[in-house]
């Protein structure tokens, strides 16, 4: 049926497509009474409906930004997401070209080494004990540390199974040719071919790491290294008759994500469907 | 020896080691933190064997966060992948907005927890915007969070909101990797709309399956960022799952107690992925 229908589009297809588009109201009806609330007067935004703001206060997004931990947070998360990132990129991929082009003993128990991490979170009180043994609790380089520690394995898994497809005739035509240290093979050769899969490595490991939530709440409980989805869990209990402007903080943490989902929503989900459904 | 040359070991060392230390070593201390009675606040730290577990075990609070907690993660993986096969056999169809449609059910997957759970409180007013939608047919308003046996519905009802879109695309990519060939043969076989969906989109999607299911249940498990914005356990306990139980019992100070029940969540995650991934690996090789 789904070959036969498609070559026209019939009344059935209208239906289920109009069926589809209603179910589709669910997301957007909520995310714009955000929107518009962002914009709002506090009265009108606890209406909570999806009017048109009658005036657009664009002042709210000022207000959100005077409060002194925003910029601060904001610029904590910018620093956390972007070195997480780099090393995970620097430190993973790498170890992905050793683990797939090795099938040794140790290559494969790596592998299922890297999966636990996947599977099982982080033992949030034992890592406490680590930091503070460590002298890093509640500092942005110890909930770093521990971001690399969750993302690798994604890296891993994203990675390994993408440069298994990269024929190993390259390498050793590579190395005919002269090229014998590894580290020149790796990065002339493998790096610049890996770039879809490092591309979706990298959106990923920098949504994981913007969006977290549950890690700063133990790690940094102090307001100076707070970041931005703690900024909202704090301006909220303070500020909940407020809404227009906890909308607009809303706003401000979902708009680097969305951008980069829609940007680069090809990478995104080619990565995240790639590897459930071949593993 | 050429292969150990141009694919040296000491390449994977810095992954392995901050693997390791900042991962692995936290859940080998807690097999040990688990067996002491480590308390902030009296600053003591003994060891205790299996006290802690005793304790859990005898703990009512604990049977009704593990109770929440199953319940949870059972209902959303069903819902969830319910929804998201349905949508995904829609919109692999050739629809005029499919490209539109997708992007939108996928969008919720990549905000913050904070985000969402801070938009569902706002929905999930007496006044917000789901009893406004539900007043225009005549309905009662619903006391969402306030009522006890609704709270933890409301929670499922924001999980599967965020997340079918994302378990879909996976569907999406399994039913697109089908050969068009099986449905044309059947066609030619008889064979109904039902048919094919029951005899070969569902039998090919298995590998899409496992891993949703597998995806769905340790998310369910895991439980804790929506719960903690939108109800914070109550009203009661009503909502309150195993992580935040461990949340409590940390702010209390208790950390040797919480780290056992840490672990005794991870250990269930680890068995009950292990255990589906086996039943569906032997369903394979069967089929």
């Amino acid at each position: 049926v789904i070959k036969k229908l498609s070559k026209d589009y019939t009344i059935k297809l209208f239906i289920t497509e109009i069926i589809i588009v209603l179910c589709s109201l669910a997301i957007v009806v909520p995310l714009l009474m955000v929107v518009f609330g962002s914009f709002k007067s506090a009265a009108d935004a606890s209406q909570f409906n999806i009017s048109f703001p009658s005036t657009w206060l664009f002042d709210n997004y000022n207000e959100v930004l005077k409060e002194s931990n925003t910029v601060r947070a904001l610029s904590n998360s910018v620093i956390i997401t972007t070195v997480v990132v780099g090393v995970n990129i620097f430190i993973g991929t790498p170890c992905a070209f050793v683990i797939a082009r090795n099938n040794s003993k140790y290559t494969r128990f790596l592998e299922s080494y890297f999966i636990l991490g996947i599977i099982v979170p982080l033992s949030l009180i034992p890592s406490l004990f680590l930091m503070k043994y460590l002298h890093l609790l509640g500092s942005i380089q110890g909930i770093i540390l521990l971001y690399i520690g969750i993302r690798v394995p994604w890296v891993m898994f994203l990675c390994v199974g993408f440069i298994k497809g990269i024929p190993r005739e390259l390498d050793e035509a590579a190395v005919v040719d002269g090229c014998s240290n590894p580290l020149l093979l790796f990065y002339k050769i493998i790096f610049p071919l890996l770039k879809p899969i490092v591309v979706t490595c990298i959106i990923i490991s920098a949504m994981g790491a913007w969006n977290e939530f549950q890690l700063p709440l133990y790690f940094l409980s102090s307001s100076k290294n707070t970041t931005m989805p703690m900024t909202v869990y704090w301006f909220f209990g303070q500020y909940s008759t407020k809404w227009n402007l906890v909308f607009a903080n809303l706003v401000l943490i979902a708009v680097p994500v969305i951008i980069l989902y829609l940007f680069c929503q090809k990478y995104i989900v080619s990565g995240m469907t790639s590897g459930a459904v071949k593993s | 020896v050429r292969k150990n040359v141009i694919y040296p070991y000491w390449f994977t060392l810095p992954a392995m080691l901050f693997y390791s230390i900042f991962f692995v070593l936290p859940i080998v201390a807690g097999a040990v933190l688990a067996l002491t009675n480590w308390d902030l606040e009296l600053n003591r730290i003994q060891f205790v064997g299996l006290q802690n577990f005793i304790n859990i075990f005898n703990d009512p609070y604990y049977h009704n966060a593990v109770k929440n907690t199953f319940k949870f993660a059972f209902t959303i993986m069903i819902v969830r992948n319910l929804f998201a096969i349905l949508l995904a056999v829609a919109l692999t169809r050739k629809l005029k907005m499919r490209n539109l449609l997708r992007t939108l059910f996928y969008l919720p997957s990549v905000l913050s927890y904070i985000i969402v759970g801070i938009l569902f409180t706002s929905l999930f007013r007496s006044s917000g915007m789901i009893n406004q939608f539900l007043g225009t047919f005549g309905i009662n308003g619903v006391d969402w969070l306030g009522d006890s046996s609704m709270a933890l519905v409301s929670v499922m009802i924001l999980d599967i909101w965020m997340w079918t879109g994302f378990h879909m695309m996976i569907y999406i990519a399994g039913i697109q990797s089908i050969s068009p060939d099986f449905y044309e043969a059947s066609l030619i076989d008889g064979a109904n709309a039902w048919q094919q969906f029951s005899k070969i989109t569902i039998p090919l999607l298995t590998p899409a399956l496992r891993i949703n299911i597998i995806i769905s249940l340790i998310g369910g498990f895991r439980v804790f960022d929506q719960v903690l914005v939108l109800t914070n356990g109550g009203p009661g306990r009503a909502t309150t799952v195993i992580s935040l139980l461990v949340y409590q019992t940390f702010s209390q100070g208790l950390y040797g107690k919480a780290t056992a029940m840490e672990m005794g969540l991870s250990i269930v995650i680890f068995v009950m992925s292990v255990f589906i991934s086996k039943f569906f690996a032997r369903r394979e090789v069967e089929m």
